[in-house]
């Protein structure tokens, strides 16, 4: 079973991780996933479960301005913390280890690539788009070039690219509670479900920004504690564990002999030479460096145009402090970046007996804890670390497509007569639609639209990454600009996403090993981003730069402040 | 650059100030000074990320690890030849386990040549009474249940282990104790022992995928412990992504102010 984010990578190596390997099967008396109840874990879950929604209701929103924008009263410090949990999902927390644990090197370009296109969103448009003023990603599309269908346009990109990013976060959930609470996997993500659902209702966006921040405190102490632990018990740099995991590296790399402990399973701490753990596009894990770099490049455009990262900086108060917010956003989110590694170069070592098997790559963060020994009670609150990582992420998805629903959809395009209190109530609606929707799915583990995350970020790199890109920074970019950029971006999209799809389902289409690889699910935006710069400014002059007036004064005298 | 004005428009005594932005052709001291800060703030960031992998690539070659050469010396008389002596087959058992260490890496297909030409090799080095033992072993450890009891599966292993490690002649320490360990889980029963002709045909490529790796000065080097591109990319990146957002952020208050210009 194949649940976080990314979990479909086309690489062979990771397949073989991801074929729902059991974990400590040779041995058999080990612990498993599957598990029964936890009692110290679960107490730790469900205290947590009620702070969150008790902080939903003491936060509720009042009004629309507030449900969707958190009424612009969060500090930068709070607003970065927000920025880091909202983005760091169960994928980041679980998941992320084991690209590396699985393909060493080439994990990295993932690490890199989700950090590095804050820096691309910070320095080309956190500023300038809170400067402009609006509400969601497809309002700035909407206004920006005077269209009503590229509003519905971004809207329906904005449902899309949440819904799919959600249904993986939701499986995660699941899988989380099961371990922990020993309930089944469809009572697991109902239960979820109905967590996060109910404190996104009741508080809306401050409610959630709040949550944000006590879930980012959850996360990171959480994901820590085991690295000091691990680090102490084996001998290595115990005072910053993401300093000392460099000897694990060179260790894995030139080969390690018996004699620093052992396992909780009994096999000596201890590995042959495996210099493929660390050198750069390794032959066995069949990724070459083309691969690296695109994944890098597509992940980094594609952060900076995920609607629910952009959405982010529409809740601070002034555009400097969205500024500031990145900056404490991207320094929180290192914090766990850092770390990631730590787990897999433990967990290549701890699992290199091939009794062990190689660790199931949805948990591997949790599996190299228990492997190293880790009192059950820490893991426990490792399991909880990634649950708030979940829940975070969820709920910044669900105000995301919902408000791209009732904001977008219903209030400028359908019926821009609606009262205040008829939005509020579209708002809800959206977001119970959404939460059914991903819930539903989750529950029918219909594996495909779980990897369709994979195409989320190079999607948006393709599409709205340039409109915002070209849209803040030129004003000759016009209405038809902006569609023919559309268009080229969602043509290089459409491919991509029928070579995925049919490649899943086991249908060959013509040439269809150089397009799978050229233009693969992970990062055909290295193509698709130029393209649709290219043909935004080619159409935009050809059709006279007739951008109307008023659009230009505001980009000129409020956005870049002529 | 200034927009064309549309046509109807034209006739108005004084025209209203046509607002053009473009970042390329700032109009404003405030504006330029931001151009050249983003410009070398994308500069940094590119060649910091992208710049880094081109040396890689340029500068990696592949590298063969010494158990290549030693797998290529004896290899395929060891594993066909009935009589060549056991230090061949020996030093082909050791450079088999050496790539099976690998564990994780190697896809189970890889895995199963590799466990086949071990087995094979084993075979031919041991008594007719000790090969019926392994096989007898291999056997009851594939078909463990969990209700089968840890003493009997600990058995087993042992056998396997006491009697190929004595055959290949691992001591009972340092790598060699690795490679013992993980002989219970490499020797394979008799009948899931693939074809000889399909083991020799596959090893020798199989053996080079996984024995090869680019390295160059930057991948040899140790800093602060990593391998240095390791730490380069997994660490240096990430600390450079954060202080290029603080300076940015930095710069453009004193760009702000020093313009007088006041955000909202």
């Amino acid at each position: 079973m194949n649940i976080f984010s990314f979990s479909r990578l086309s690489a062979a190596a990771l397949l073989a991780s991801l074929s729902a390997n059991t974990a400590f099967a040779a041995t058999g008396k080990a612990t498993e996933l599957e598990g029964e109840f936890k009692a110290g874990p679960a107490v730790i879950l469900i205290a947590i479960l009620v702070t969150f929604v008790l902080v939903g209701v003491f936060n509720r929103a009042k009004d629309t301005s507030t449900y969707w924008a958190a009424g612009r009263k969060i500090s930068p410090v709070g607003a970065g913390m927000a920025i880091a949990s909202n983005w760091m999902s169960a994928a980041s927390f679980l998941g992320m280890a084991a690209i590396m644990y699985g393909s060493g090197y080439h994990g990295l370009s993932y690490v890199v690539g989700w950090t590095g296109g804050y820096v691309l969103l910070l320095i080309l448009m956190a500023g300038q788009i809170r400067r402009f003023g609006k509400y969601t990603a497809a309002d700035f599309i909407g206004d920006r070039y005077y269209c009503t269908g590229l509003r519905a346009y971004g809207a329906c990109l904005a449902i899309f690219i949440s819904f799919c990013y959600c249904v993986g976060q939701f499986a995660g959930i699941g899988l989380m509670f099961k371990w922990i609470l020993g309930i089944n996997y469809t009572w697991a993500v109902l239960i979820g479900a109905s967590v996060v659902l109910l404190y996104t209702l009741i508080s809306g966006m401050l409610g959630v920004t709040k949550n944000m921040q006590i879930q980012y405190v959850i996360i990171i102490v959480s994901f820590m504690i085991p690295l000091f632990i691990l680090a102490h018990k084996y001998d290595y740099f115990t005072a910053v564990p993401q300093v000392g995991y460099g000897q694990v590296v060179t260790d894995a790399v030139t080969g390690l002999e018996p004699g620093k402990g052992e396992s909780a399973l009994g096999h000596d701490f201890g590995i042959l030479p495996s210099p493929e753990f660390a050198m750069p596009w390794d032959y066995c894990t069949g990724q070459t460096w083309f691969q690296w770099v695109a994944i890098c490049f597509s992940l980094m455009i594609g952060t900076a145009g995920l609607p629910h990262v952009i959405q982010r900086f529409y809740v601070v108060p002034r555009a400097r402090d969205a500024r500031w917010s990145v900056v404490w956003g991207l320094f929180f989110i290192c914090l766990l970046y850092w770390s990631a590694p730590v787990y897999s170069s433990f967990g290549k070592i701890l699992s290199s007996n091939p009794q062990v098997g190689k660790l199931a790559k949805d948990a591997i963060v949790v599996y190299t804890a228990q492997l190293g020994d880790v009192a059950p009670l820490i893991v426990g609150f490792l399991a909880a670390g990634a649950i708030s990582a979940a829940f975070s992420t969820v709920s910044g998805l669900l105000v995301a497509g919902a408000s791209a629903f009732s904001h977008d959809l219903y209030y400028r395009v359908l019926n821009p007569d609606a009262p205040q209190h008829l939005q509020m109530i579209m708002a809800r609606v959206g977001t119970i639609l959404m939460a059914a929707a991903v819930a539903i799915v989750a529950l029918m583990k219909l594996g495909l639209i779980a990897q369709l995350v994979a195409v989320a970020f190079s999607l948006a790199g393709c599409t709205i990454f340039p409109l915002f890109l070209l849209g803040v920074w030129w004003s000759g970019s016009n209405r038809a600009g902006a569609w023919a950029g559309l268009i080229a971006g969602s043509s290089v999209s459409a491919v991509a996403l029928v070579y995925f799809i049919a490649g899943k389902n086991g249908v060959t289409l013509p040439a269809h090993d150089t397009i799978s690889y050229y233009l693969n699910a992970w990062y055909f935006a290295w193509l698709g981003a130029p393209l649709a710069v290219f043909f935004n400014i080619v159409v935009s002059f050809l059709t006279g730069r007739n951008t109307p007036q008023d659009i230009c004064k505001l980009l000129a005298t409020q956005v870049h402040g002529d | 650059m200034v927009n064309e004005p549309a046509d109807h428009q034209g006739h108005a005594e004084s025209p209203p100030k046509k607002f053009h932005v473009s970042f390329f052709s700032p109009k404003t001291p405030h504006a330029k000074a931001n151009m050249t800060m983003i410009i070398i703030m994308v500069l940094v960031w590119g060649f910091g990320v992208f710049g880094f992998q081109g040396l890689l690539i340029a500068l990696g070659k592949p590298v063969a690890e010494p158990v290549l050469a030693e797998f290529d010396a004896v290899w395929p008389t060891a594993f066909e030849s009935q009589a060549v002596d056991n230090s061949g087959k020996q030093q082909l058992c050791r450079a088999l386990l050496k790539v099976l260490g690998k564990n994780i890496a190697v896809v189970d297909a890889d895995k199963v040549m590799l466990k086949s030409a071990l087995t094979a090799t084993l075979h031919g080095m041991v008594t007719e009474t000790q090969r019926a033992a392994l096989d007898e072993a291999a056997t009851f450890l594939i078909n463990i249940t969990p209700e089968t009891p840890e003493e009997e599966i600990i058995a087993k292993q042992t056998q396997i282990e006491r009697i190929s490690s004595e055959a290949i002649g691992l001591s009972g320490d340092g790598f060699d104790k690795l490679m013992t360990d993980l002989l219970p889980a490499s020797i394979l029963q008799s009948t899931d022992v693939q074809e000889a002709e399909a083991v020799t045909a596959s090893l020798p490529a199989l053996m080079k995928k996984y024995l090869t790796h680019n390295r160059c000065a930057l991948t040899d080097t140790v800093f602060m412990g990593f391998p240095f591109h390791y730490w380069y990319t997994a660490q240096f990146l990430l600390i450079m992504f954060v202080v290029l957002c603080l300076i940015y952020a930095i710069m453009t208050d004193r760009i702000h102010k020093k313009y007088g210009y006041a955000e909202e």
